[in-house]
């Protein structure tokens, strides 16, 4: 009993003196806290979900009207792009690319209609001197997008223009109908004249909106297509022709024989002529943008509170201050130790490598838990960060991490000469984690024997579990819970071998 | 040369400390060898040596810190290597440098070490108590990083006796402090001896050998010899030693006659009229000498008994040990 209390005595002799050692350095705290609040702020203020426009430059003859009009057409993206001007050589637009007045030039294609009337693209050839992948990436995607809005904007307009020229093809197609409605009454009346002159007037009046068609036809039926599921037999032309066939298919000279067939035909042409007009309305109620982008696309996340991109990052950014915090710690109070001399004094007083090993980490996680709780405290007050899950598995999450971290830290603590070394392997072990953790790199984005690098640190699941619980609203899972319970027991063996083997070794 | 046990400690009652030949031999080939002492209980052991005599390695080695790589050597009754939790209770040990912490105040600093040995040795009167025999009481609250190194040295000390160890392992305790500390500490030894407490006290300071109850002489990595403070200096010059100022300057004969007089083993010239003369034993010689002289008319304005400087004592050893290392080298 004596000497279980006298083992607690030491374990707290430590924790104790390590906790007033870190007390004692208020710069040292303020610095833990301030520091990454500071850079978490300045991330939230000074991050911008788009990057500045391009300064664009264009390369094309003087003389080419296509210039003029891309010059107004990138007018409607100049968030995107800040529009230097046109020159006409190419060597002047790379000159001032490399000297940085503009970030991109894009080389216009001689003879665009002549390319697009040979059946091919006119390429537009953009040229930029980005060394970061990312901005290349960026750049690209810009790029694909304008054209894209450029094409979009054309089509637009040739719809726009279609839906004028309907207008015309509209007003025939009342005339008509009312010729096909006398042409079915004098059917009907066995009227040989009538039918004769209704049969030449509607004849007439679908020549009229046949040439009226043109252009205003392919559209109508490319809609059609798009958005009907009528058969190919029923389109436009198809319509007109058929009409056409009617019409020469009652007999004038036949009045006096059962008309059955007749009537029909003239009822069919009426309800052709109302369907056409039907068609012809639903081209025009459509705006042109919908018609060349009928479909639009959202996402939302199912199961999570909406994030902004600082809150996206706080799990991360608590989670590495956390494991820094604890990985230098660890990784430093044993050499420090070493370096005093006082390990000289423990090997000959009654305190064992694990009482040592047990105070230093309660000492460090009271420490690391007053970090942890301002730092916390100032992400959900002062940032507004979400959290959705309960905070008793935020702690839970937070506290494994710890543990897996002192440990990480007194094995490097074990192996090293000095605190240089043990500050140096600290900084690697951060670098790693960064990169490393899904931070800021998704783990989808690593190939698969990668990934398992990043399973093996423990702040991989400390991230991923943060997120969840804190945006999710999801328990701490089981395999979190294993996996940094697993790595703190296990750390906290090797660290215990190791602080013997120096023990005994030197 | 072959390292002797103090035949006074050899008859002493189980010694505290005894090695036998142990020796612990780095890679480098530093280190000690023929450790051969036994140390009583209620003294102070001097280990007495210049920089990289082996001193610490010795102490490290009656601490269990270091391993011998042969001979065998027992503290308290075992070896260093099975101390249990028991017998490291019973040691206290001061290693050369100061080993605090600057973040942690004094009392803090203290109040750590007790604890290391034990919930009682943290009461506060306790601490108090160690602060007040070091003369640190009143500076309980600063920190160590502002405090003087004499001060530091001080609380180390505290820091050592905190749990009341009945054996004192102290490696250069008065290294880097003034003589007017120097002197408490050894007050303190002194005072800690008259407990009843064993001590094992390393110094460079040759002349701190005289506050020991025996010195253990060390050099090049070997023990020269174990003696009494006083022992050490007949053993440096061979007995003990007389000066004597002639009111005329002697000559050959007359050195020659007064040697055998005083049954001296050696007489020499000193300065013109003196003579510094090697005899058994002081006290006894002395008084004879100078009943002879009187008798021979031969004239004398001093005569006395030299005592001579730990400091001499110390190099006339180490130089006599390396002229016989190299001696038989040659």
């Amino acid at each position: 009993m004596g000497e279980l209390r006298d083992a607690a005595t030491r374990v707290l002799a430590f924790g104790r003196k390590e906790l007033y050692a870190i007390l004692r350095q208020p710069r040292l705290l303020v610095t833990l806290i301030l520091g990454p609040f500071l850079i978490l702020a300045l991330f939230g203020l000074g991050y911008q979900q788009e990057s500045d426009p391009l300064a664009t430059l264009f390369v094309a003859p003087a003389d080419s009207e296509f210039t003029a009009q891309l010059e107004q057409e990138s007018a409607a993206f100049d968030d995107r792009i800040e529009l230097l001007g046109t020159v006409a050589e190419r060597t002047e637009a790379v000159d001032q690319l490399r000297t940085g007045i503009a970030d991109v030039a894009v080389i216009v294609p001689s003879a665009p209609i002549e390319t697009i009337r040979g059946g091919e693209r006119a390429v537009f050839t953009v040229l930029h001197d980005q060394l970061d992948p990312f901005e290349q990436a960026t750049i690209s995607l810009i790029s694909r997008t304008t054209v894209d809005l450029v094409n979009r904007r054309l089509l637009e307009e040739l719809i726009a223009s279609g839906q004028e020229e309907s207008e015309d093809l509209e007003a025939l197609l009342p005339a008509a109908r009312e010729s096909a409605t006398a042409l079915r009454i004098a059917l009907e009346a066995g009227d040989r004249p009538a039918v004769e002159a209704q049969r030449r007037s509607l004849a007439r009046r679908l020549d009229l909106i046949e040439q009226q068609t043109g252009s205003t036809e392919v559209l109508v039926e490319s809609i059609r297509e798009q958005f009907s599921s009528e058969s190919a037999d029923s389109s436009v032309g198809g319509s007109l022709d058929s009409l056409g066939t009617l019409i020469d298919d009652i007999d004038p000279g036949a009045i006096g024989d059962p008309l059955d067939a007749e009537i029909k035909g003239a009822r069919q042409i009426e309800a052709e002529l109302e369907a056409l007009s039907e068609q012809v309305a639903d081209f025009q109620s459509i705006p042109p943008d919908i018609l060349v982008s009928p479909f639009g696309a959202e996402s939302s996340v199912v199961g999570s509170v909406d994030l902004d991109i600082t809150s996206f990052y706080a799990p991360g950014v608590i989670a590495l201050l956390i494991q820094h915090i604890g990985i230098t710690f660890g990784g430093l109070a044993l050499v420090r130790e070493r370096a005093l001399g006082t390990s000289e004094v423990f090997r000959v007083s009654p305190v064992h490598a694990a009482q040592i090993l047990a105070g230093k980490y309660l000492g460090y996680l009271v420490a690391i838990a007053v970090v942890a709780g301002a730092l916390s405290l100032l992400m959900f007050g002062a940032f507004g960060v979400p959290l959705a899950g309960q905070v008793g598995s935020y702690v839970l999450v937070l506290l494994l991490l710890a543990l897996a971290s002192l440990g990480i830290g007194f094995v490097i603590s074990g192996v090293v000469q000095s605190d240089t070394q043990a500050v140096n392997i600290s900084m690697i072990v951060l670098l790693l984690s960064i990169f490393f953790s899904g931070f800021f790199l998704s783990l989808e984005r690593l190939v698969v024997w990668v990934r398992s690098v990043s399973w093996s640190l423990p702040i991989t699941h400390a991230i991923d579990s943060l997120r969840d619980v804190m945006f999710r609203a999801e328990p701490v899972d089981v395999r979190t819970l294993w996996s940094l319970g697993g790595a703190s027991f296990g750390l906290f063996v090797v660290g215990l071998y190791l602080l013997q083997w120096r023990m005994r070794a030197e | 040369m072959v390292a002797i046990a103090h035949p006074d400690i050899a008859s002493t009652v189980q010694p505290v400390v005894t090695s036998r030949h142990a020796a612990k031999v780095f890679e480098s080939g530093d280190g000690i060898r023929g450790l051969q002492l036994d140390v009583p209980p209620g003294t102070i052991l001097g280990l007495v040596g210049p920089s990289g005599s082996g001193k610490t390695t010795a102490v490290r080695l009656m601490t269990g810190v270091l391993e011998p790589t042969s001979g065998e050597l027992e503290v308290l009754g075992v070896s260093p290597q099975s101390f249990d939790s028991a017998t490291r209770r019973r040691i206290g040990y001061m290693p050369q440098t100061s080993v605090l912490y600057p973040n942690l105040s004094v009392w803090e600093n203290l109040d750590f070490f007790a604890s290391l040995y034990g919930r009682e040795w943290r009461s506060h009167d306790a601490l108090a108590a160690a602060l007040e025999f070091v003369e640190l009481m009143g500076h309980e609250t600063k920190r160590v990083a502002d405090i003087s190194g004499g001060m530091r040295r001080r609380l180390s000390l505290a820091a050592t006796l905190i749990h009341a160890p009945e054996l004192i392992f102290l490696d250069e305790p008065t290294a880097g402090i003034d003589p007017i500390l120097r002197r408490k500490f050894w007050d303190q030894f002194t005072s800690l001896k008259d407990e009843g407490k064993t001590l094992v006290v390393t110094t460079q300071y040759v002349g701190e050998a005289a506050y020991c109850d025996y010195v253990a002489v060390l050099a090049d990595g070997e023990l020269l010899m174990v003696e009494t403070p006083d022992g050490l200096r007949r053993a440096a010059y061979g007995g003990d030693i007389i000066d004597l100022e002639l009111t005329d300057r002697p000559d050959p004969t007359l050195i020659e006659r007064i040697r055998v007089a005083a049954t001296a083993a050696d007489c020499r010239p000193v300065g013109i009229n003196g003579l510094r003369l090697v005899v058994e034993e002081a006290a006894v010689a002395l008084p004879s000498l100078s009943a002879w002289l009187g008798d021979n008319g031969i004239g004398i304005t001093q005569a006395e008994e030299w005592l001579p400087p730990f400091d001499d004592v110390f190099v006339e050893l180490v130089s006599r040990h390396r002229n016989g290392l190299e001696a038989i080298d040659g």
